[in-house]
């Protein structure tokens, strides 16, 4: 495969790897109900 | 330049367009690449973030200035990595003690001021910590302090029962205490296994801190005391409206009081394993206005005396000091802006001297080095 457009396909695992990752977190904190806590008693 | 098979040079706007199709173009490469950068990053979290990297980089961690648990969690990671040197005192408690002391070092430089030797002064503090968050900081801590270690007590602890429990967030702080996984299980909450890896134990406080990603390129999160100084005050009608409130959290009082203040026994005899360390009780700083306010309510009168009655038997049952501050700080109504949160800087002088003050007496006869053994 040519270089440029391996280059490509590296790019793109890498950002759609780090949304995944993200995303898969974002997923775990809601259905574990997970949230940074701040005390909102009043 | 690059030459291409042929032996022919390829021009820059064509190897722009390779990259650019390699980068657009949907790929079982790709797809490949970024389940392996997934696993790679899940890896990397496991390896790389440790108790030691939370206690030192708590701003990456931190979701803003106000996310007081993470600063809580930093704080006391970073005690807990280094063996007690010097003499110290720990406060640990809510909002209510966050805003009636001016700042941690200034309790410090009062005590040590008032006790003739050098005193650091720790403070754990955070809108809404319990006595089950307090379970976990002492356990985590109690063999890293020497001096004074202050946990905050009120009658709203006194009051949690299982259901309150059940809905409210128990993984606020982001490390794991063994000793309150048992305080929890004996209050018939469920806890999960640990797999003894700081990150995945701790997958929720992280998991909910994950948009903190862009804190790689810009950490400028610190952490604030006085969140308070941005509310307005108390008006007439929200004290009335609050009050209903705050009586209808009392009403599993009578039925675990004694079950609470059992885990306060048990945190003090596990705290008091440590010879260094003096333990004692530090009451919530309320408002002098929230007694006559809410005389009428009977269910807050009870709670009031059995509270006070409960203070009394627990000082003598078991030998530790409780320290009521209001009175002693002259604390008015106008010092603060709800009830339990001292909004004026001048009660907060007052308050930390007397603490400070008290602290030091409790310091009395503790040697300042850490004795070598021989």
């Amino acid at each position: 495969m040519n270089f440029w457009r391996l280059l490509g396909v590296l790019c793109q695992a890498v950002t759609l790897g780090t949304l995944l990752f993200l995303a898969i977190a974002k997923l775990v904190a809601l259905s574990t109900g997970a949230r940074v806590f701040q005390y909102e008693g009043f | 330049m690059v030459i291409s098979q042929s032996g022919h040079e390829q021009p820059p706007p064509r190897r722009l367009r390779q990259w650019v199709d390699g980068v657009s173009t949907p790929s079982l490469g790709a797809l490949a690449g970024a389940l392996l950068v997934v696993a790679a990053l899940f890896i990397s979290g496991a390896l790389l973030v440790t108790p030691k990297v939370m206690a030192n980089r708590s701003e990456l961690f931190a979701a803003n200035s106000q996310d007081e648990f993470a600063f809580v969690t930093a704080h006391a990671l970073k005690i807990a990595s280094a063996p007690a040197t010097g003499l110290s005192v720990t406060v640990i408690g809510d909002s209510s003690l966050r805003e009636a002391i001016t700042s941690p070092e200034v309790l410090a430089r009062l005590v040590s001021l008032d006790a003739g030797r050098p005193i650091v002064a720790n403070l754990l503090a955070a809108g809404g910590l319990n006595h089950f968050d307090e379970v976990a900081l002492s356990d985590l801590l109690r063999d890293h302090l020497r001096g004074v270690i202050l946990l905050e007590i009120s009658p709203n602890a006194l009051n949690w029962s299982r259901p309150i429990l059940d809905t409210t967030t128990l993984d606020r702080l982001g490390f794991k205490s063994r000793t309150l996984d048992h305080e929890l299980r004996m209050a018939g909450v469920k806890r999960p296994h640990r797999v003894g890896n700081y990150f995945l134990d701790n997958y929720q406080f992280f998991a909910a801190r994950s948009s903190n990603v862009t804190h790689l390129f810009n950490a400028s999160c610190e952490a604030r005391q006085h969140l308070i100084d941005e509310s307005g005050r108390w008006s007439d009608t929200k004290w009335k409206r609050e009050g209903r409130k705050i009586v209808g959290w009392e009403q599993h009082f009578g039925r675990f009081e004694e079950a609470n203040l059992d885990v306060y026994r048990r945190m003090i005899d596990r705290l008091r394993r440590n010879p260094a360390l003096r333990v004692g009780l530090i009451e919530t700083v309320e408002n002098p206005r929230a007694q006559t306010q809410w005389a009428g309510f009977a269910r807050d009168r009870t709670a009031r005396a059995r509270y006070k009655a409960d203070l009394i038997r627990l000082a003598e049952s078991d030998k530790v000091p409780i320290l009521g501050l209001v009175e002693e700080a002259e604390l008015r109504p106008d010092d603060f802006i709800d009830y339990i949160h001292v909004y004026d800087s001048g009660a907060r002088a007052r308050f930390t001297r007397v603490l400070a003050h008290r602290v030091a007496n409790l310091l009395a006869g503790l040697p300042d080095e850490k004795e070598k053994s021989l």
